[in-house]
Order: C-alpha cells, then structure tokens, then sequence
C-alpha cells in the first residue's frame, strides 16, 4: 500500500536524521479533503495519508523551509514543477528526498460523488520525471486528442475573467510563482490596480499565463485555489500547447534540459495562443 | 406585524413589481452554486441555492468603490444623485450577522464612511432563512438562528410550496404590504422548517471558550503550530462576510483618474509593507494571527462584536484546508494549557 | 459573480476621503542629499483654511492625484499662520510631491490622529530626542513650547537633536535660532562628517550624545522620535536616566491608507495608529504588541 510506504519512507528517514521534515498529507477536517502536512518526527508519520483526494501540490512549501533537508511526497505533475524549480535554482537537488507517486488522478470528494480533477482529466504525464523511489504501479494513459482543449476560448476566456476577483490565490498556490514582488503588485509603475474589473483581471491573468507557460508542470493547484472556480487549467493548457507545437517540448520533463521559456515581461504579445 | 405569504411561483412578479423602483440583489445561480448579485430584469432569485460563494456584504461595500474622480489635477465637483434605493433579498443569516459587524466599523466610531452609510440607509434587507446548514456553517455556535434573524427588515422562512415573510420593521411591512396573509397551514409548515433545521444542527464550535483564551494573547508558540499549510492566499478573506480592510489607489488614463478604494487582505505580506522595507508582520503565522486576534480580540474590545459569524465560507474555499473551526478548538487547547503552565 | 454596484457619489464635504485643495507658498530643499524638502502650503478655499485646526502630533494625508496619498506629520506649530510638511523622498507619492514646484498645487485631509498629551506636559522640564526626519514631528511642538503665550508653562527644554551627516541636519536656520537661545539648551551631533565638510560640531550618535548630557529625569519629560535603531538605545538610555516610561513619549508609524480608523492596515494590536496613535507613552508601548 502506497501509504503504508510513504509513512515508512518518512520514518526511516526522520529516524536517520536524513531529512529534517517530510511533506505528505494528513486526514483533513472534511469528507474528501486532506491537508497539507510536515512530519517533524517519527511519531508524526502515523498521520501520513495517501488516497485519490491529496491534491494539494507540496513542491509550493519547499521555499518555506531554505536551508533543510525535506521528504516530500510527489504526483507526477508536482514532480514537473520541482524539475522547473530545480532548473531555475530555487532549491537543490541534494536536500531532497523525492519519493514520487504513479497517479492515476485526484479527485473532489468522496466516494458516490467523487469526480477527477480537470488537469488529470487531460493528463498525459502518470509518471513522476524525478523521484528517489517512486511508488504505485504503472499507470496506463489514454488520453483522447480532443482532450487537448483547443479552439476559440478567447471568448470564454474573457467571460470568466467577469468573475474574477484579483485575490491571487492562485498565483499564492502556484509554486512557480515565486517572485519577491508580483508585477501584479508593484506600485512603480503601478500594473494592476487593486479591483475586480474584467479587464486588469485578464490582463493580469495573461501576464501570469505568460509568465508560467513553459514551465507550468499542470498540477491545477491555481484552479483548486480559485475561490471562483475559474477553469484556469484550460487557458493554461491552451499555452503549453502551443509552446509544445513551437518548441517540441513540454515543461517539466527533463532534469538535464531547461524548459523552453524562462523570461516574462508584460509588454509581451499575449495574442499568440488565444 | 402580520406574517405574509410568497408563494414560489410568484417570486419573479414579486421581484419584478419592486424593480422599477428598487436595484434588487439577490443570489442567483453561478457555476454550480449561487452568489449574490444584481437581478436583471425578469430574472428569478435563486433562493434555493444553498449558502451564496461569497458574502452580500458587497452590496453595501463594493468590492471597488470609486470616491472621486479627477481631472487635470483638480478634484470633479459632484453634484449628489439619489440612487434607486437597494433590496438586499434573500440575505443568509450569517450575512445579516456580518452586515451588523460591518456596521460597527464604517458607521461608527470618530469617522462615518460616508459611502457605506449612504447605499445601508437606503437599504431594504429580505433576509432568507436556511432550510438545512451546509458541511461548513457553524453560525449556530455564535448564537445565529435563521429563524430568529439578525435585523434585518423581512424574513423569509421556506414554507414547502412558499415562503412566509414575516415583517420585522415598519420598512419590511411597507415592502411586503401587497403581499396576502400567511394562511395557518403554511405557518404550520414554517415551523416545521425550523424545528427540521434545528433538529440537524451541526455540532457546535465553542467559541465562547476560545474568545475568553484569547482575550489577552499575542505571543505564544501556538500561532506556530497552527499555520499548518495555509499558503496566505487570502481567498478566505475576500468571501467573508465581516473582513473589511481596503486599499485606497489612483487609477489614471491621461489626466482623467478616478481614486478607489478596493478590498484588500492582511493575509498578504505588502498589507503591512513600509517603503523603507521595513515590515511588521513578516511571516504567515503572524499573518494568521492578525486574521484570527481581530476578529476574536481586537473587533470584540473595540467594536463589542466578534469579526466571524460561523458562515463557513473560510472553510469552503480554502485550498489546502486549514480549517477556521479546528483553529479554534486546537487554539483554545494550546492557550489555556499555556496559560495554566 | 462580480457584483457590479451603481457608481456612489459623495459630495466632497460629506466625503471623508476627498482632499482639500492646497497650493505650495514656499519650497526649501532641507538636505544636502536634496531628498527632503519643507512644503509650506495655504489653502485654495478659505473655509478649508478656518476648519483646519491642528494640534502638534497630529498628521495629514497628502495626496497628488494619480499617484495616491501618504500621511505626513504637520511639523509647523499651531502658533504659526501657515501649515508646513517635511517631507523625504521614499516612494510613489512622495516623489510626486517632490515633482512639484512653488505654486502648484496639492490635495491634504486632516488633521488625523491623537496629539501630544501637553497636559502632562505642562510645569515640567521637556527633554526632545531627535533623529533624522524624526524632528519633523517634534518640531511641531518645540515650536508650540517656544512661542511667547506658551513658553512659560514649560520649564527646561533640552533638545539633543542628530543626523546621519552633517548635510542631513534639516531646519537649519531654525537649529541655530534654537542654539542661540537661551531659554533651550540645544545639543547636536552627527553619526559622520565627511572630511571636506565645515562641520564644527560633535560626531557620535543620538543615544550617545544623550548618555553625555545626560538630562535629569527630575521633574521631566521625554519626547522622542527617530529611525528604529536610534529609539532601540534611546529607550533604554532615558531608562538609566530614571524616565518612568510614563514619562517617554513617542510618535509611531505603521502604513497606512484612510487615516480615519476604517481600512484596517495601521493597528498594533487593538490601537489603530491613525486615531489611537501615532502618539503613544512607553507606558502605553508596554502594553502594546511589539509588532511594529
Ligand atoms: C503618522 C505618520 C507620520 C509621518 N510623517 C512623515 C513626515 O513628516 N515626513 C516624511 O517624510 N515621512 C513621514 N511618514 C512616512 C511616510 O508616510 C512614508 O514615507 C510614505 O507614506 C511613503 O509613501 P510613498 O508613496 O512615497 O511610497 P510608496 O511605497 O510608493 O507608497 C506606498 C503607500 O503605502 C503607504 N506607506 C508606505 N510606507 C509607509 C510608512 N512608512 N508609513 C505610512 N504609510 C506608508 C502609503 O499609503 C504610501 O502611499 C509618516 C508616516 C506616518 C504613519
Ligand atoms: S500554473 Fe497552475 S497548474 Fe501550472 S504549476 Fe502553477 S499552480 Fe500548477
Ligand atoms: S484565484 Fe481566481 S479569483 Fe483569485 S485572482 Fe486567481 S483567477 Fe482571479
Ligand atoms: S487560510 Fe486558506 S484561504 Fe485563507 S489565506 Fe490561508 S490558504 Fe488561503
Ligand atoms: S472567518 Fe470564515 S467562518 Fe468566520 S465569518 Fe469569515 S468567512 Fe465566515
Ligand atoms: S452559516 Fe448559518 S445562516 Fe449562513 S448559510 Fe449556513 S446555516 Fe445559513
Ligand atoms: S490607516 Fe486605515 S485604519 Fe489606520
């Protein structure tokens, strides 16, 4: 079992001294949530869950802890975000111990009602690119090419930017969105205006898009933050899928080649994939 | 003041035959669940949509608020329109709470905030009571009960194929005045909403026991311990129905602009940021404990009301679980056992 | 949903938010490094000018439009016929501020906050610990101590006043006047003078050159205010002087955005700087959360 792997992984290395914390997931205060977790010592790991719910992409804590040594727990998709990291020197490779899950897909909720989450839905990646041990038996994809959302969603796009409400939780919950100071937030000059009108929402929902396209591992964690339930994932995937057509690559894959794009700048032309 | 009958069906004309005169904001239906909004013309109130996404409180406090505009450097004179005046309808329990925080703050103390006034003395507020709580609402632990609302001016409380609208201000009686009594057998049925509400409470926070633990903290190693994986998204205080922190910004295109203030949350780190780079609250955990002391400590001794009304919203968005309800009770613990150590 | 409100209109006397016009009268460049500047302003409309009364300790929003607002201490005396701001360039606003030139105008609200407590102050001998732009404030109140009504009701006044060089001392003319006093024993110090400079004076820092003169706590007084670092030795210096922390006063600052107690971004606890403070005791401090 894949939990009962995971809490002795953590424990044998917490009891080693290894690591100094492990990232996993504990039970969460709802049915069908789990939280995120840091096992400080042996006797936390007991609370270690893994099931179909644990969503929450743990790669994002990584910065909170510089200078530790950290298990953590990866999906696939969260492993594309480390790899990202681990090209652009946000953490290092030696202080980690990277155990990766085979994923077949989280969900929302539990059991009847339970559904999988729109990034797994088009997800081609069930395997973790990087991992110390990786656990879970080999996932078969099948994604249909019509998954793939493509088309017109300029339109879409600019309707749900309507709904948006410039909190910026999920750029908070993305961990590539790491900068010190947001464009988002400057105030010299001053790009995004506090608010909630449609068209600064686009405007900073694109520059964030642009900012992340090439190196998005498509975890969904800004959608799961979205307090609107904003499909994020689809204007996202809209941009890999467009850099994977130019550049013959998607983000996140390789350890030993960086991503196609590492520079942003808001005056950069954001027509091309809409 | 006698109780009136609003039968479903009639809903929309009800609606329809105050619009003329009123802007009506009611929830309506939005990607799966409901929130509160503007009621176009001929549009029925989703009154059956469970707790709204995000509270009404912006109704009364936009999310932006424009406080003049401004040209060539000089300040727009403006000359006072009345606006059509608001109904809020079918405003949730923990709302009308929340509006009643909301007030303690922008009416009172040295200064009146001349917008929040001017849109809540021109406000009729319908309040809805809840046919059954969602996993999240704890409103019960603060005292809230949708049958015996907050003010507000009507109360509609779900009588099966209608809803009794029991005026509860002279302003309410006006507003439902061409509405038929209430018949015994939909009263009967009222009752029994509430009696079926109260009968599937959900278990009770004790908030009491946490108000008085946290009466005088503020350093302790407890606010360590419960950051947990909150990632200060501020999500949880932008659908609250009490937080009511704003930014004040100039918006310009040429040499017009217009100043705004616009919500804004102390869960971010540039909230408290000093151009000099200096920073009082640095880290998420004293992030945190900013959210919780001022709506437990610092609204309760300031304005004499707690900052949270048990709407459960917090709960509901938050995308790594950190759970307001479980801070609480695991906060309670650590404080007292700290303090008797 | 985006709920989208009919735009609210306020008229401007009703409009707690809406500035008052005012024009500069007169510009002087304070500091040598040319990033602080005293902004002597008269208001456009004259039922501005007779409904603003300030008292010292009080602070203004400043606001140039388009660029925002930010709250500076009124550092001209009540007893004086004009309104003055001093005022160092750090950001947005006051560099926009600093863009302006004699006779252009501006917008300020206010006065906002808590004033010093002159009550307690009066008969007793006033003890002013000054850094940097931190005498912006104070001078508000030196001045009101000063002036001929009032100087009576104030025994000793000992200003120890310091800057980082001697190019960054700020009210030059006004310091000499203090010096040449003899009703003030003025004290001054520098923490570096450059070698090609003309400086006479005393090289140090504030809580040293306190310790030298070392100010009797008899009957006293301490008004203080200065960058962190300075009031952090300062504190305790008045201390070993025997100030009971009744006795310490100090002017805060935390940002801030409406001034007026509502937008929620100024509190230290349960005080909310802007209408609490920015005045506080050390007594007062005490009970205070240290998170500023
Ligand atoms: C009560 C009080 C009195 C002050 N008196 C003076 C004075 O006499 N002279 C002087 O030069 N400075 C004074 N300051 C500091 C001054 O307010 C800041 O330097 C100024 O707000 C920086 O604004 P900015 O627009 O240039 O910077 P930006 O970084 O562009 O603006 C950010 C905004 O954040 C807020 N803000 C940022 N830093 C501060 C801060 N330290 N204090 C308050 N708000 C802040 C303001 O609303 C400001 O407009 C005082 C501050 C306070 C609270
Ligand atoms: S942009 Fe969204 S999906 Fe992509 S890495 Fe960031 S949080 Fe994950
Ligand atoms: S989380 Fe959603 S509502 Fe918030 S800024 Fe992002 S897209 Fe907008
Ligand atoms: S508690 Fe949850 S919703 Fe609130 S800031 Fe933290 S992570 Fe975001
Ligand atoms: S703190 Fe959370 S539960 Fe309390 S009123 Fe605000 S959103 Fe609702
Ligand atoms: S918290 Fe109470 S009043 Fe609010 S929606 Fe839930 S049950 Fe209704
Ligand atoms: S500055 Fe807004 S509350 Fe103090």
């Amino acid at each position: 079992m894949i939990q009962r792997a995971i809490q002795k992984l953590a424990r044998e290395k917490l009891e080693a001294k290894a690591i100094d914390l492990f990232l996993g997931y504990a039970r969460g205060t709802l049915p069908g949530r789990v939280k995120p977790f840091a096992a400080a010592g042996a006797a936390d790991c007991d609370r270690l869950v893994w099931n179909e719910n644990c969503d929450t992409n743990l790669v994002n804590y990584l910065a909170r802890y510089p200078g530790k040594k950290i298990g953590i727990v990866v999906k696939p998709c969260d492993a594309r975000t480390l790899v990202t990291l681990l090209h652009e020197n946000q953490v290092k490779r030696e202080n980690l111990f990277i155990v990766g899950v085979n994923c077949p897909g989280v969900k929302t909720g539990v059991g009847a009602e339970a559904a999988m989450q729109p990034q797994c839905l088009a997800c081609e990646i069930r395997k973790p690119p990087i991992a110390d041990v990786t656990l879970g038996g080999p996932v078969e994809t099948a994604i249909a090419p019509q998954a793939k959302l493509a088309g017109e969603l300029w339109d879409e796009f600019k309707g749900e930017m309507q709904r948006c409400i410039r909190c910026f939780a999920c750029r908070n919950a993305c961990p590539l969105c790491y900068c010190t100071t947001c464009f988002a937030e400057q105030t010299m000059p001053e790009l995004v205006y506090p608010g909630n009108d449609a068209a600064e929402s686009a405007f900073f929902q694109l520059g964030r898009i642009m900012h992340i396209a090439g190196r998005c591992g498509e975890c969904g964690g800004c959608e799961r933050a979205c307090p609107m339930d904003i499909p994020l994932q689809k204007i996202i995937r809209k941009a890999a899928a467009f850099l994977e057509e130019t550049y013959g690559e998607k983000a996140g894959l390789s350890v030993e080649t960086p991503g196609a794009l590492g520079t942003f700048s808001p005056t950069d032309n954001n027509s091309i994939f809409l | 003041m006698n109780p009136k009958l609003l039968r479903k069906t009639e809903i929309a004309a009800f609606v329809q035959s105050l619009a003329p005169s009123h802007t009506i904001v009611a929830p309506q239906p939005d990607e799966g669940q409901c929130s509160y909004g503007v009621l176009s013309n001929g549009a029925q109130p989703a009154l059956d949509g469970g707790r709204p996404r995000k509270s009404a409180k912006e109704a009364l406090y936009p999310q932006k608020e424009r406080m003049f505009a401004f040209e060539a450097g000089a300040v727009e004179p403006c000359s006072v329109e009345p606006e059509p005046p608001l109904i809020l309808f079918g405003v949730r329990a923990c709302d009308l709470k929340g509006i009643e925080a909301l007030d303690t703050v922008l009416l009172h103390g040295a200064f009146v905030d001349a917008f929040y006034k001017a849109r809540r003395e021109a406000a009729a507020i319908v309040g809805l009571a809840c046919e059954k709580m969602c996993p999240t609402c704890f409103c019960n632990s603060f005292g809230i009960d949708p049958y015996a609302p907050p003010a507000c001016d009507v109360n509609l409380v779900p009588a099966g194929d209608a809803f009794v609208a029991q005026p509860l201000t002279e302003k309410g009686e006006a507003l439902v005045a061409s509405l038929p009594d209430a018949d015994a057998a939909h009263l009967a049925t009222a009752r029994k909403a509430g009696e079926a509400f109260h009968a599937a409470e959900n278990p009770k926070v004790a908030v009491d026991a946490f108000v008085e633990a946290v009466a005088e903290v503020f350093e302790s190693p407890a606010w360590e311990g419960i950051v947990d994986g909150c990632i200060n998204c501020g999500g949880c205080t932008y659908v609250c129905p009490t937080c009511h922190c704003f930014d004040i910004v100039d918006e310009t295109i040429g040499h017009r602009g217009q100043r705004v203030r616009a919500w804004d949350t102390c869960m971010a780190a540039r909230f408290t940021l000093h151009t000099s780079g200096h920073n009082p609250r640095v880290t998420p955990a004293q992030r945190l404990r900013q959210r919780i002391l001022h709506k437990f400590q610092y609204m309760k001794k300031n304005q004499s009301i707690l900052g949270c009304t048990g709407c459960g919203r917090c709960v509901a968005v938050c995308p790594v679980n950190w759970d307001i309800r479980d801070a609480i009770g695991r906060l309670t613990e650590e404080l007292s056992t700290a303090s008797k150590a | 949903m985006t709920m989208t409100m009919p735009v609210m209109k306020i008229a401007s006397d009703m409009n707690p938010y809406a500035p008052m016009p005012v024009r500069i009268a007169e510009l002087s460049v304070e500091s040598a490094a040319r990033d602080t500047r005293l902004f002597k302003v008269e208001f456009l409309k004259e039922e501005d000018r007779v409904r603003f009364r300030h008292e010292p300790g009080q602070f203004a929003q400043l606001s140039v439009l388009g660029y925002g607002e930010a709250p500076i201490s009124i550092t001209s005396s009540p007893t004086q016929p004009y309104i003055e701001f001093c005022i160092k360039r750090m950001g947005e606003v006051t560099q926009a501020l600093h863009n302006l030139g004699e006779g252009d105008a501006f917008g300020i609200r206010g006065p906002y906050g808590n004033t010093f407590p002159r009550a307690m102050m009066e008969g007793k001998n006033i003890v002013f610990v000054a850094g940097g732009i931190g005498l912006a404030p104070l001078r508000s109140l030196i001045n009101f101590m000063l002036h001929p009504t009032n100087r009576a009701s104030f025994a000793n006044i000992t200003i120890i006043y310091g800057a980082r060089s001697p190019g960054d001392l700020l009210f030059k003319s006004e310091l000499a006047e203090w010096a040449k006093r003899v009703d003030v024993r003025y004290h001054e110090t520098v923490d570096a003078a450059p070698p090609d400079s003309n400086y006479q004076g005393k090289i140090g820092f504030v809580p040293t050159l306190l310790d030298e003169v070392a100010p009797s706590s008899e009957n006293a007084v301490a008004i203080t205010c200065g960058p962190p670092i300075m009031i952090k030795y300062v504190l305790p210096g008045l201390d070993k002087l025997g100030f009971a922390p009744e006795n310490i006063v100090t002017t805060l600052e935390m940002r801030m955005k409406c001034g007026i107690g509502k937008c929620g971004r100024c509190n230290i606890g349960r005080h909310y700087v802007c209408i609490d403070g920015p005045v506080f005791t050390l007594a007062e401090l005490k009970n205070m959360p240290a998170e500023f």
